[in-house]
């Protein structure tokens, strides 16, 4: 099968079990988006599927490939990215060298001037800042670095994990527009997202998970008008 | 592209380093004996701090015990030298020594690295702790070592030299050899992934860099060219004991000496050893019970004001220049 496809995995931390039998699916160019109150294992989901956590059972799997059971930095070879909670850039690089790390499993340096500058299109704001540190972005700008990190490796999966947490309101809608972008040029979304509402605007598909199980899942519309994820998420 | 790391090397660079070797090959015959022996010091222990950087200066991974590889080297020189008696000569002794203290260094430190390396931080730096006060502790314990009561090398000088002019070029040999590894390692993908591991180690792995496999490297490399040291100051010093080089202010100093002058820079470590140095032995030269008093405060000082070392020093003064005419331009 294309895209994503998790099934039924467990993990837990020491005693504390985060997942209990999840199992999603994203097709290439989708967007899907895991919504759920905070510990109900989003996060530990998003390290499942990109290798830093290693399952106690269950499987995920990539375009045909099975990548439990890699290590993180060949899970990412495969072309599943995460862009991880918080941003966590290299603050005391400089952007340019921020973006380079990005393309770190690229060997062609011409291929990775033609990332950079394919980058610096999207992003001409990055490009005007390119060696200053990292570090003296503000948030946003921060959170759009490390996406553009994310996309420097050449995703065909990209996780993202809380991309609009802690940002300023007037930059979260250009998050969202550029998710639907990447999403449009064929590259599959696995979208975290607190604001529930403007996920769900985006989202081809949706998974609401709690206590580490999905117990609803359905079109990004049909949940925007369900009953239960109006009371529980969308605060209506 | 990759040229955001390693800006090429530019012809001044390579004159300037050119120009300070010469005068360092020079020095032997113009200084005295005492100033010999300083220069030494910060050839020797610069140099080892240069081999901690290697995993310190990249990784943050602080070990506060490389006194373990150095005493390591020392011993394996010294125990080998006594194995092979006196039908061997001396030159032949220190490069068979060279060549075993780095083979067992390696060892060790390759089975090491599989516990010590999972820990991060603090339990990083008292695991290596830990593990030069026990090799210490075993070499003065079991007899067979003989760390108490220590051995004697055979000393060495090459005909026209004096053993401390000697010991000052293979000290200079040995930090040049280091200078021409860290700068090599630093510019190259390895070292982009171990700068990237000193940032943020689970995000590095994330962008696909084998951060266990790089740890590794740099964690045994550095372990033995620390064991090189250890060996070439063995056979300097001609008899050593386990209080002589399995010292917790030898893996001290090393941190001190990179840090005060500027950690993960190439000049930084032998910055910082001629500084200190020339601190405690020149100006408290008569004063020795001050010198951890003196140490200490310059450690205090430096990690306030200033915590990039010397180095950073003078590239952060430019930088506020820089701050200051841009916003000029803008008024």
């Amino acid at each position: 099968m294309k895209g994503l496809e998790v099934d039924n995995i467990y993990f837990a931390y020491g005693g504390a079990r985060a997942l209990a039998g999840a199992s999603l699916r994203a097709e290439p160019g989708a967007i899907v988006t895991l919504l759920g109150s905070n510990g109900a294992g989003k996060t530990t989901t998003a390290k499942v599927i990109a290798g830093a956590l290693m399952p106690a059972s269950g499987s995920v799997s990539f375009d045909g490939v099975l990548l439990s059971g890699l290590p993180t930095h060949k899970v990412m070879r495969h072309g599943v990215v995460l862009v991880p909670e918080g941003r966590r850039v290299f603050s005391r690089m400089t952007i340019q060298e921020n973006l380079l790390m990005g393309a770190y499993k690229e060997n062609r340096q011409q291929r990775v001037a033609e990332l950079l500058e394919k980058c610096f299109t999207t992003f001409p704001r990055l490009k005007e800042r390119r060696s200053q540190l990292a570090g003296s972005l503000s948030g946003g700008e921060q959170q759009m670095l490390a996406i553009a990190r994310g996309l420097m490796a050449e995703p065909r999966l990209l996780m993202l994990d809380e991309p609009s947490l802690g940002i300023m309101p007037k930059l979260v809608r250009g998050i969202f527009e550029l998710i639907v972008e990447i999403a449009a040029s064929g590259v599959s979304i696995l979208l975290i997202e607190q604001n529930a509402r403007a996920s769900l605007d985006i989202a081809s598909y949706a998974y609401v998970l709690d206590k580490g199980k999905i117990i609803l899942e359905g079109a990004g519309r049909d949940l925007l008008a369900d009953a239960f994820v109006q009371n529980a998420y969308l605060g209506t | 592209m990759m040229g955001a790391f390693n800006k090429r090397i530019t012809g001044w660079e390579w004159l300037g380093a050119a120009a300070v070797l010469i005068l360092l090959v020079l020095l032997p015959f113009v200084a005295s004996s005492f100033q010999l022996r300083l220069a030494q010091q910060v050839l020797l222990f610069g140099g080892v701090a240069l081999a901690w950087s290697l995993l310190g200066g990249f990784t943050q991974y602080w070990s506060f015990g490389h006194a373990a590889f150095f005493g390591l080297g020392a011993f394996t020189a010294g125990l080998l030298a006594q194995a092979l008696g006196h039908g061997i000569s001396g030159p032949v002794k220190l490069l068979l020594g060279l060549a075993l203290a780095a083979l067992i260094n390696f060892a060790v430190a390759a089975v090491m690295a599989m516990p010590v390396l999972r820990l991060r931080g603090t339990y990083f730096a008292i695991a290596m702790l830990a593990l030069a006060q026990v090799l210490g502790e075993v070499s003065k314990t079991f007899d067979i070592f003989q760390g108490s009561m220590g051995f004697v090398l055979q000393r060495i000088a090459v005909p026209g030299l004096n053993s401390v002019q000697t010991f000052y070029l293979l000290f200079l040999l040995f930090a040049v050899a280091n200078v021409a590894i860290f700068v090599w390692v630093k510019r190259s993908r390895i070292g982009m992934g171990l700068t990237c591991v000193g940032q943020d180690e689970d995000t590095a792995a994330m962008l696909g860099i084998p951060t266990e496999r790089y740890k590794l490297l740099a964690f045994v490399l550095s372990a033995v060219l620390t064991s090189i040291g250890g060996v070439l100051y063995a056979y300097s010093l001609a008899f050593i004991t386990t209080d002589t080089v399995f010292r917790i202010d030898i893996s001290l100093n090393l941190i001190l000496f990179s840090m005060v002058g500027g950690l993960g820079t190439v000049a930084g470590p032998f910055i910082g050893a001629a500084i200190m140095i020339f601190i405690t032995q020149v100006v408290l030269g008569g004063l020795l019970h001050l010198h951890f008093l003196v140490t200490g405060a310059i450690l205090v000082f430096i990690v306030i004001a200033a915590p990039t070392g010397i180095i950073g020093l003078r590239n952060r003064l430019p930088g506020l220049a820089r701050r200051a005419t841009g916003s000029e331009a803008r008024t």
